[in-house]
């Protein structure tokens, strides 16, 4: 997968410049979307791990350059940049689809409901409450977490809903009659599948 | 590039916000509470709704303090670009509506902000438009097809009163476009200075619009005009001002008031009247909604000013 | 015939030339057709001439002139400069444009040059406000945006009459800077105290104010030197022989170490420093005093400058104080506790920052609450008086205070107040007679604008005369629209039918809407009724 921004901590390859030519985009975007002024010469900073050999093909370099223009919404929603997915953040979006179910008590207009189509352009953000609501809307340090499934996970009011519909579905999903029987244990290939619905 | 849309062009979007309005509201407005000034209001039935920002009112739970509705501070939100440009929605637990603030770290009256911290370290905040405030913030959660307006445009404001929906369309159109910001009194126009301060692309303008001569110095052409006076002449308020300050082919937004024009007549005639107005004065009127769930018996009407004919290919 | 077009922009007067106008026809239609393609247009007008203005001042005034159709002698000379000559006698041959006809009938009058303003003018002139920046080339593109805000902000700012003195943000500033300050001198004292102790331990038991031990850590440096020949010195600053003679004692038994010049010459630097700090906090103090007096003087002259920026600043502007009301401001400071109590069904706090003033202090312990509340009351109305009141004078807030203490004095031994309605009268002569701006003779007419305080106070004067005891307010006989609060309509009627005396208008009063920004009448009459029922009961039954 073509990395085009560095993230730490995520996934290592070594970058071959031979063979991934779009990867380079990711130390290029350091600099801005200035075509590089000469092919040959590369600060320290512009190197990775000190291999990168400019390709001479030119339509190698238009491929590069392309690659460097940053993924945005364009000015017309102030480029707003489009953010790597990671699974935090598929979980989030993922809950967002899924809001009618979280509370019994609130319901929301039908959105799209394809599970697994995600926006491409979103940021994550925190509300920041204005002066005057001090004391009446605002979540407390302890009750601040680092993303919207946390949230709605260390929700008190939402736990038991969600407690006793996860258990409704477990015994719906427990097999009747003589199958029963045969759930051996943590061990049993059946029980897990059963366990999965 | 247009921002990509999930679940049918934009409309159906995401739920309310369910503030503890009132139990006793009017008619169908019984379930559910609406948030700002504690209205109990229904589910949006519009096509196209998204829903609006609660207006942060102290809570009237009795007893409880007030505590406000899903969007506390300190929640989590995702962030997306909306169909109309300059414009995003803010996700949670519930849905607002919100612009890009040109003034970080500042709340021009006391709303909520969001504040998002980009992956390569810079902080990007954006302001909750509230519906219940701003008459362009309903007509566009009341599912109007284009406001026309966008990050570089040049509007003309009239009617600005203290500035709080101004911010909104000066955020709108970003640092490239400009926003001449008209408004007669005095007291509110001293709000609309001192926001002005702040924000460099807003012109305040302490004038009468029933007079565009006399601030004619001031202003250049303009792409869209809107306004919010609530007069009874304002059809020929914006007819004049437009006829000094909009190009051709611009477009107008204009927020009717059905008890300001005439209050004895119903609502519908009163705004099938003003669009004949309008028609009569070179404008065009595309399309007309209701900001029903957030004002009563108000309209706005969009549409365009002196339309070029189409040229007839010779055959 | 030539038609010249005038064009007044931000940058300045531009005079066009419609030449072109045999080849597009001279209606509008044509017109309008051209207008949207610079190069058509550009061949039907050019430019002819173009005066940018000197100065911003000098661009006000053009604006100013031209809002209300007046020609000013810049654009006469202008005019008179670019034009063709205008012969005595002979019919021009050029007619000019204008946008408006009422300027255009001045500059006939003036220069004798034939004006038109039809929509054919005007749809030229459509056509040059929108290329405009393209006609004049010194232009850049940003330049007619960045002249028109100048000029709009200063043209709105003339208009609000946005006042520099009367800016809230300076005192909101100075109380900030003021409570740091005065942590920050604290610690520098306390960090002087300490290090000059090593040298001269014996020193900060004999003197105990800050100032003074800097300032005499300053004088005596090194305590080897100290003898009898300063002690004209040390009495100077201590002003008091004895203390005097002691430190000198003191300094010759000294058990502290001795320090090296150096070292010396660093203690009194800093020294200096927490001296110059202290005398500026003290400048900052007198600052915050007068620029009170300039925003707020009823407020001030009623709670004290302190607290009174102080609640400014908590509301976060004097429009925002005088917005709210007035139970709010009786717990401004305090709401934690506030809150607190609302959510655990407490009792709510009954004071915040007011308390700070001295009328609380100086009220017994039962009646701290009642004070609380009749002094927010009354600067509720000192600082709406403030806030929207053209006039600056503190006869209201003077009248107010001496109200306050009268309330004190009959918590303390049943001294029965003034009645509201007189010392409002004497406080709007004072005002009348200070600012001169009262016209005390007008006489009442109906109004439905906004209460102003000449009219209150002639309708008070009336009713006044009417009847003696009665508990009129003033402003009741006005129609008024706007907020009030439903409770003080209650109170007013209830009020009112105690004494027993319907007053017409009064009874209309009390379902009409009012301005929160009412005159203190109402609101001072209110808390008069309610609390003193008892004694107007007996006077209206003589």
């Amino acid at each position: 997968m073509p990395e085009e921004k560095k993230i730490i901590g995520l996934t290592w390859e070594p970058k071959l410049p031979s063979l991934l030519l779009g990867k380079k985009s990711g130390s290029n975007d350091k600099s801005q979307n200035v075509p590089e002024t000469s092919l040959v010469y590369k600060s320290n900073s512009e190197l990775i791990d000190g291999l990168f050999v400019p390709p001479n093909d030119p339509k190698k370099v238009n491929k590069l350059l392309k690659k460097q223009v940053k993924d945005t919404t364009g000015k017309n929603w102030f480029d707003m940049p489009a953010p790597t997915l990671t699974p935090e953040l598929k979980k989030d979006l993922k809950l967002l689809k899924l809001r009618n179910v979280i509370d019994p008590k609130r319901h929301y207009k039908k959105g799209d409901s394809k599970l697994n189509t995600f926006p491409k352009y979103f940021q994550v953000g925190t509300v920041v409450e204005p002066v005057s609501e001090y004391f009446t809307s605002r979540l407390t340090k302890k009750e601040r977490k680092p993303t919207l499934a946390d949230e709605l996970l260390s929700d008190k009011s939402l736990k038991d809903y969600r407690k006793r519909k996860v258990r409704e579905i477990e015994a719906k999903n427990q097999p009747g009659g003589v199958d029963k029987w045969k759930i051996k244990g943590k061990a049993s290939w059946k029980r897990a599948k059963q366990r999965r619905h | 590039m247009r921002a990509p849309m999930r679940g049918g062009g934009g409309r159906g979007g995401g739920g309310f916000s369910g503030g503890r309005g009132d139990g006793s509201g009017r008619g169908g407005r019984g379930r559910g509470g609406f948030g700002g000034r504690g209205r109990g209001g229904a589910d949006m039935t519009r096509g196209g709704g998204r829903s609006g920002g609660r207006g942060g009112g102290r809570g009237r739970g009795g007893g409880r303090g007030g505590r406000g509705s899903g969007m506390k501070g300190g929640s989590k939100v995702v962030v997306e670009p909306h169909r109309h440009e300059g414009v995003f929605i803010a996700k949670g637990k519930e849905d607002a509506l919100c612009t890009k603030n040109m003034v970080p770290g500042e709340a021009v009256y006391n709303e909520k902000r969001i504040s998002v911290q980009n992956e390569d370290g810079t902080k990007v905040e954006y302001r909750v438009w509230n519906p219940f405030r701003s008459k362009l913030a309903a007509a566009v959660l009341g599912g109007v097809d284009n406001i026309w307006m966008k990050p570089g445009s040049k509007v003309l404001y009239l009617g600005a009163a203290s500035g709080t929906t101004v911010s909104h369309v000066s955020d709108l159109v970003g640092p490239g476009g400009v926003v001449y910001a008209v408004e007669f009194s005095h007291r509110s126009g001293r709000d609309l200075v001192n926001m002005a301060k702040k924000r460099t692309n807003v012109i305040p303008i302490i004038e009468d619009a029933r007079h565009p001569a006399k601030y004619r110095m001031l202003v250049g052409m303009v792409d869209v005009i809107f306004s919010d006076v609530a007069q009874p002449d304002q059809a020929r308020i914006l007819a004049l001002n437009a006829s000094y300050f909009l190009k051709a082919g611009g477009y107008f937004v204009i927020s009717i008031k059905a008890n300001c024009i005439d209050s004895t007549v119903p609502a519908e005639a009163v705004f099938a009247s003003e669009v004949k107005k309008l028609q009569a004065e070179q404008f065009k009127p595309m399309e007309q909604v209701t900001l029903e769930p957030f004002e009563r018996d108000h309209a706005c009407v969009v549409g365009a000013y002196r339309v070029p004919k189409k040229q007839k290919p010779a055959s | 015939m030539a038609l010249y077009l005038l064009y007044e922009s931000a940058s300045g007067y531009g005079l066009f030339l419609a030449h072109g106008i045999d080849e597009i026809g001279q209606n509008t239609e044509a017109v309008r057709n051209s207008v949207n393609d610079l190069n058509r247009f550009g061949k039907v007008v050019k430019l002819a001439a173009f005066n940018p203005f000197e100065s911003a001042l000098d661009a006000l005034n053009q604006q100013n002139a031209v809002s209300e159709g007046q020609m000013t002698d810049e654009l006469r000379n202008f005019l008179e400069l670019s034009l063709p000559k205008v012969k005595e006698g002979k019919k021009p041959k050029f007619s000019l444009g204008v946008a408006e006809s009422k300027i255009g009938s001045h500059i006939y009058e003036e220069t004798k040059i034939p004006c038109q303003s039809n929509e054919f003018v005007l749809e030229l002139i459509r056509g040059v406000r929108l290329h405009f920046d393209r006609f004049i080339e010194n232009l850049k593109p940003g330049d007619l945006e960045k002249a028109q805000l100048g000029l709009g902000h200063s043209y709105s700012r003339a208009k609000v009459k946005f006042n520099v003195n009367r800016v809230d943000n300076m005192v909101i500033q100075a109380i900030f800077l003021l409570d740091t300050l005065d942590k920050d001198v604290n610690s520098f004292s306390m960090r002087v105290r300490e290090w000059y102790s090593w040298h001269f331990p014996e020193l900060v038991k004999i003197v105990n104010d800050n100032y003074l031990y800097a300032k005499l850590a300053k004088f005596i440096e090194d305590k080897s030197e100290l003898s009898e020949d300063k002690l004209e010195g040390l009495v100077d600053i201590l002003g008091d022989e004895d203390k005097a003679k002691e430190v000198i004692e003191a300094a010759k038994a000294s058990m502290g170490q001795d320090l090296s010049p150096i070292d010396l010459i660093n203690v009194k630097m800093f020294a200096q420093r927490v001296m110059d700090l202290a005398e500026y906090r003290k400048k900052l103090y007198d600052y915050l005093v007068s620029k009170m007096s300039d925003i707020a003087p009823n407020l001030a002259a009623l709670i004290g400058e302190v607290v009174g920026a102080r609640l400014i600043s908590h509301a976060g502007s004097l429009t925002n104080l005088a917005k709210c009301p007035s139970s709010t401001l009786q717990i401004l400071g305090a709401e934690k506790a506030l809150f607190r109590a609302l959510k655990t069904k407490g009792n709510t706090p009954k004071y915040g920052l007011i308390f700070h003033s001295s009328f609380i202090g100086r009220a017994s312990a039962k009646n701290k609450g009642r004070m609380a509340r009749y002094l927010a009351n009354k600067c509720s109305i000192a600082s709406r008086i403030d806030c929207f009141s053209e006039s600056s004078g503190t006869s209201f807030g003077d009248k107010l205070r001496e109200q306050v203490e009268e309330r004190l004095d009959f918590y303390d031994k049943g001294v029965a107040p003034r009645k509201n309605i007189d010392v409002m009268k004497a406080a709007m002569e004072n005002a009348a007679s200070q600012g001169g701006e009262m016209d005390v003779d007008k006489a009442s007419e109906p109004s439905s604008k906004k209460s102003k305080k000449k009219k209150s106070k002639d309708n008070d004067d009336e009713k006044a005369d009417d009847k003696e005891n009665a508990v009129a307010n003033g402003d009741d006989a006005e129609p008024k629209s706007g907020k009030k609060k439903k409770k003080r309509a209650l109170e007013m009627e209830s009020g009112l039918t105690e004494n027993g005396k319907e007053n017409g208008s009064s009874a209309e009063n009390g379902t009409e809407k009012k301005k929160k920004k009412k005159s203190k009448d109402v609101e001072t009459d209110v808390a008069a009724v309610s609390e003193g029922k008892k004694k107007k009961k007996k006077k209206s039954a003589d």
